[in-house]
C-alpha cells in the first residue's frame, strides 16, 4: 500500500512538472485519501509544514518562500512556516514541545541539543527508507550511502537529515599579514618554528600587541596535537572533559583496558608506544605551557578572541578555515591596511595528504522529524526537492539569484548588494557536501584547502568512530566528574599548568572519589557491547 | 487595607469559634466584594502561573523523560539530589552562594536607604530629578553589557584600575586571576546596578511620612540629622524588614545572570564566585538533565522558603508590625 502510494506520488510529481510547462490551470482539488494522496496530473493537496529552527529569521525569507511557492505550486504545493527560536531557548523549547505533543513537522536537533536524549525516547521518526530510494532521487544523489550509514545512531537507524559541508573544519592560526611583513618576514609562516620567531618578534617590537589570541575556555585546542599515525587498537574517547584511552585486543574484538587522564604510570604502561606514558601520549601539554607566554595575561577571561584580534590587539588568533572569507572582510573593514592570512598548523593537512583526517562522518547539525508529524512524507518530499538540484538548494541557502547573489560557474558565488537581507543559516537546513559553493573572490590557497576538505578521500573512519556513550546510567557521576575536571582542563588548555602530570594525578584521585571508576566500567562494558554487536 | 480587615474580623467575631470564623469570612467577602473583585485577576494569575506549575516539582523525584511525560516517567525518590551532595565542592559552593547573597542584600539595602534619604533631603528640583534618573539607569543595563565595561576596568593590560595604579607608581594587580578581590567587585557592581532602583520603594515610604511630624520636630529645634535619625529611619524600619524578608527567600539562588556574564568560565575565580547556579550549569553542560536541575532548583526554593519563615518569625518577635504574616 505504502509503496503504491509512493509510486503514485512520484508519478504525479513528474506529471505535474510536465504539465506546468503547458500552463494548464488545474482547479480541481484532489480527493484526500491519505496524507499525501494525489492523483496523477494534479498537484498534491496543499500542505503547510511547520518547523522550528533557531537564530534570527533572514529578513528576506518571505520573498524567498514566495519564490519557492511560486516555483513549486504545481509540484509540491507546500508552504513552509518556520518558527525561529532564540539560540539559548531552542533546546528547552524543543524538549517542552515534544513533551506537550505539539505538532511540528521538522525541528533542528543535534547531539549538542536534545538528539541523544530524544531518540531513545522515541520522539523522532526513522528516516532510513527515504534515503537511497529512487522515489526520492534528490536525497539519493546528495546523501551517499556511507554518509547515511555513518549518521545512523542509537539502534542503527537514521533519525536525522544530516547537514554538513566538510567533515572537518580545518583549524588554523589566522595571522595579520601586514604585521608579518612589517616585522620582516617576507614569506608566509610555514612551520611552528617560524611562528615562534614571529611571535618573539611581536613581543619584542610591538608593545601592547598579544602574539596569539585564543578563547578562554578553548585555549590552544588542536595546536601541537601529535601528528602521528593513529593506532587502531588504542582509541581516545573524550567524555565529560576527560580523555579516556580504550585499549582493544589486536583483533579489535575485546576491550582490554580503559586508561583515564591522570591514572598512575602503571596503568599507562599497559598501553603500547607512544601511549605508554602520559608524557609521550600528550606531548602537546608541555608545548602549551611554554607557549603560554604568547597569550594575553587574562586569557582565561577571554570570551571572544576574534573580536579581540579584530580590534588590533593581537597579531594572530585561533580559528577554523570556514570563516576565512568573512573574517578577512571584517578585518579589512575594521583596520585600514590590515590583511588576513592563515597558517595550517597540522602538517598532514598542510601538505594536503590523502586520508589525513580521521572522522566519524557524523554531521554536527541536522533536522529531525517528530513521529507526531502527520506530514512526514511531504516533509521528506520537500527536502528531496531541495537537494534535487543546485538551483533549488541555492534558493534557500543563498536567496534569489540576481537579488541576493549571483552564481560564478558551478561551484562559486558572488554576493550582491541585497545579500545582507538574506543571511540564511545553512547548517540548520541546507548544507550538503555535494552542493558547496565558495566565494569567487577567495584566494587560491584557501580555495585549494576548501576543495581538499570537500574531497572524500581526505578522510578515513577510525576504529570506534561510530561509538557513542550513553550517560543515562551514570548521570550523577558524569555531572560531578565534569564539573570537577572542567576548571583544570580549561587552565591546562590555556597553558597555565606547568607541572601538569602531578596535577593531573591529583585531579584523578579526586575524580575517583566522584565516580571516575564507575564511568570507566561503564565505558568498558558499553564499548564491549558495541564490538560484540559487530560495531567497528 | 489588609491590616484593617484583619482587625475588623477580630473585633466583630471572636476567633476561637470555627463556625463564627467561616461566617465571618463570608460576611467579609460580601462586605468588601468590590475590593475582592479587584484583587481577583491577580489571584487567578498567581494561581495559574505560580501555584499550578508547582505540580511540576514532581519531576525532581523522577527520571523525567520528555516523551513519557510526567505521568509516565519513573519515580526515583531522592536520587536526583544525591549527585550534588556527593560532589566534594558542595559546601564551598553553598557557602559562596549564601555569603555573596548576604553581602548583596546588606549592602544593597544600606545603599538604597542612603540614596533614598539623600535624594529626599535634596532641595533643587531639577538636580534631584536628574540625580535620581542617573542612579536608576544602570538597573536597565543587562549584565552582559555591564560585563564588557567590567573587563575594560579590570583587565591586566590596559585596564582602567591598573592604569591608575601604574600612574600612582604602584604595581599592577592581576584582578582576573585573584579570586580574593571578587566579592568586593561584585558587591560594588551590584550596588551600582541595583541600589538606585531599590531606593524607589524607600523614597515612596519617606514621602508617605506625615510632614507634620517633621514640622513639629523642627519647632522643637531638631537638626536635620536628628530628624533623619529619630523620624525617617524608625519609620523606614518596617519597609526595610519587609523587603529583607522577601530578599532572604532567594538567598540560595545565585545570581546566574550576573555572575556568569561577568566571571564567565574563568576557573581561577571559581574559589570565591562559583555559586550553586553556575556550578549546576557546568555540571549539566553535556547532560542537560531536567530532573537533576529541577531537584537542585527545588532544594533552593525549599531552603529559601524555610528561611523566609524563620526570618519572619524573628521579625514578629523583634518588630511585630513589620512581619509579613
Amino acid at each position: 500500500m505504502k509503496t503504491k502510494q509512493l509510486v503514485l506520488t512520484a508519478l504525479s510529481v513528474t506529471m505535474a512538472a510536465a504539465l506546468t510547462a503547458c500552463g494548464n490551470g488545474n482547479e480541481t482539488v484532489s480527493p484526500a485519501s491519505g496524507n499525501n494522496a494525489a492523483t496523477a496530473g494534479q498537484p498534491p493537496k496543499a500542505v503547510t509544514l511547520k518547523g522550528m529552527l533557531f537564530g534570527d529569521a533572514p529578513k528576506d525569507l518571505p520573498r524567498v518562500l514566495e519564490e519557492f511557492e511560486k516555483q513549486t505550486k504545481d509540484t509540491l504545493n507546500t508552504k513552509l512556516e518556520i518558527q525561529w527560536n532564540p539560540v539559548s531557548d531552542h533546546k528547552q523549547k524543543v524538549k517542552l514541545m515534544m513533551a506537550a505533543g505539539e505538532e511540528v513537522d521538522f525541528v533542528f536537533d543535534a547531539d549538542f541539543q536534545n538528539l541523544r536524549e530524544l531518540i531513545p525516547q522515541g520522539a523522532y521518526a526513522q528516516l532510513d527508507k527515504y534515503f537511497n530510494n529512487d522515489e526520492y532521487p534528490g536525497l539519493k544523489a546528495a546523501f551517499s550511502s556511507e554518509f547515511v550509514d555513518m549518521n545512523k545512531r542509537y539502534d542503527d537507524h537514521l533519525y536525522t537529515i544530516p547537514f554538513t559541508q566538510y567533515f572537518y573544519d580545518i583549524p588554523v592560526v589566522y595571522i595579520r599579514k601586514d604585521l608579518r611583513e612589517k616585522l620582516g618576514f617576507s614569506e608566509p609562516i610555514a612551520s611552528y618554528d617560524e611562528l615562534q620567531q614571529f611571535y618573539d618578534k611581536v613581543l619584542e617590537s610591538e608593545q601592547g600587541v598579544t602574539p596569539l589570541a585564543v578563547k578562554g575556555n578553548g585555549g590552544f585546542q588542536e595546536m601541537f596535537a601529535p601528528d602521528r599515525k593513529e593506532l587502531d587498537h588504542v582509541r581516545p574517547l573524550n567524555l565529560g572533559g576527560i580523555i579516556y584511552y580504550v585499549h582493544l585486543s589486536d583483533d579489535l574484538k575485546q576491550v582490554q583496558d580503559v586508561v583515564a587522564f591522570g591514572d598512575p604510570e602503571t596503568e599507562w604502561a599497559k598501553l603500547p608506544e607512544p601511549f605508554s606514558t602520559m608524557k609521550s601520549a600528550f606531548t602537546q601539554y608541555d608545548e602549551w605551557a611554554e607557549w603560554s607566554k604568547y597569550l594575553e595575561k587574562d586569557v582565561l577571561s577571554q570570551k571572544d578572541q576574534k573580536a579581540y584580534f579584530m580590534s588590533g590587539k593581537a597579531a594572530s588568533y585561533y580559528g577554523t578555515m570556514s570563516s576565512y572569507a568573512a573574517d578577512k572582510k571584517m578585518l579589512q573593514q575594521t583596520l585600514a591596511g590590515a590583511d588576513l592570512e592563515f597558517f595550517v598548523f597540522k602538517e598532514h593537512i598542510r601538505n594536503m595528504e590523502p586520508e589525513a583526517i580521521s572522522t566519524n562522518y557524523k554531521a554536527n547539525n541536522s533536522i529531525a522529524i517528530p513521529v507526531s508529524s502527520k506530514n512526514i512524507d511531504r516533509t521528506m518530499k520537500f527536502f528531496d526537492w531541495m537537494f534535487a538540484s543546485r538551483e533549488n538548494h541555492d534558493l534557500f541557502e543563498y536567496g534569489i539569484p540576481g537579488v541576493h547573489w549571483e552564481a560564478v560557474g558551478d561551484t562559486q558565488f558572488k554576493l550582491l548588494e541585497g545579500s545582507e537581507n538574506y543571511v540564511f543559516p545553512g547548517y540548520e537546513f541546507t548544507w550538503n557536501p555535494t552542493m558547496i559553493r565558495t566565494p569567487a573572490d577567495l584566494d587560491e590557497t584557501a580555495k585549494q584547502y576548501l576543495e581538499y576538505s570537500a574531497k572524500p578521500d581526505t578522510y578515513y573512519a577510525a576504529v570506534l568512530a561510530k561509538f557513542s556513550f550513553d550517560t543515562s546510567t551514570v548521570k550523577g557521576e558524569f555531572a560531578n566528574v565534569q564539573s570537577k575536571a572542567d576548571p583544570f582542563i580549561q587552565t591546562l588548555k590555556a597553558g597555565q599548568v606547568k607541572n601538569w602530570e602531578a596535577e593531573a594525578a591529583a585531579l584523578n584521585k579526586e575524580l575517583k572519589n566522584l565516580g571516575l571508576d564507575t564511568i570507566r566500567g561503564e565505558i568498558k562494558s558499553q564499548v564491549q557491547a558495541y564490538l560484540d554487536a559487530g560495531g567497528q | 487595607m489588609r491590616n484593617n480587615t484583619v482587625s475588623l474580623t477580630g473585633q466583630t467575631y471572636p476567633r476561637n469559634k470555627p463556625q463564627g470564623r467561616i461566617r465571618g469570612f463570608l460576611a467579609e467577602l460580601v462586605k468588601n466584594k468590590f475590593l475582592y473583585l479587584l484583587a481577583l485577576p491577580a489571584m487567578i494569575w498567581f494561581f495559574v502561573f505560580a501555584y499550578l506549575p508547582m505540580g511540576g516539582i514532581i519531576i525532581a523525584f523522577q527520571d523525567f523523560k520528555a516523551m513519557k511525560g510526567i505521568a509516565g516517567s519513573e519515580f526515583v525518590g531522592l536520587k536526583n539530589f544525591q549527585f550534588f551532595f556527593q560532589s566534594g565542592d558542595w559546601i564551598k559552593i553553598v557557602t559562596n552562594t549564601v555569603f555573596l547573597n548576604v553581602l548583596f542584600i546588606t549592602f544593597n539595602t544600606l545603599a538604597a536607604v542612603l540614596i533614598a534619604i539623600m535624594i529626599t533631603e535634596l532641595g533643587g528640583k531639577w538636580f534631584k530629578k536628574i540625580a535620581q534618573s542617573v542612579m536608576i539607569f544602570p538597573h536597565f543595563l543587562s549584565w552582559t553589557v555591564v560585563a564588557m565595561f567590567v573587563m575594560a576596568f579590570v583587565a591586566t593590560d590596559g585596564g582602567f584600575v591598573n592604569q591608575i595604579l601604574t600612574m600612582l607608581g604602584l604595581p599592577a594587580v592581576q584582578l582576573l586571576s585573584s579570586p580574593g578581590y571578587w566579592p568586593l567587585i561584585l558587591v560594588l557592581l551590584k550596588i551600582w546596578h541595583g541600589a538606585g532602583f531599590g531606593s524607589i520603594v524607600y523614597m515612596a515610604t519617606i514621602s508617605g511620612i506625615n510632614p507634620d511630624i517633621y514640622e513639629s520636630a523642627s519647632i522643637d529645634g531638631a537638626s536635620r540629622l536628628q530628624k533623619i535619625r529619630y523620624i525617617t529611619l524608625p519609620l523606614l524600619k518596617p519597609t526595610v524588614i519587609l523587603l529583607t524578608i522577601l530578599a532572604v527567600g532567594g538567598i540560595f539562588n545565585g545570581d546566574f545572570g550576573m555572575i556568569y556574564a561577568i566571571i564567565g568560565r574563568n576557573p581561577l575565580l571559581y574559589p570565591t564566585t562559583d555559586v550553586i547556579d553556575t556550578y549546576l550549569f557546568r555540571a549539566m553542560m553535556d547532560l542537560g538533565d531536567m530532573s537533576m536541575s529541577a531537584a537542585i532548583g527545588f532544594m533552593q526554593s525549599l531552603v529559601g522558603f524555610i528561611l523566609v519563615l524563620t526570618v519572619n518569625s524573628i521579625a514578629k518577635k523583634v518588630a511585630p508590625e513589620s512581619a509579613i504574616f
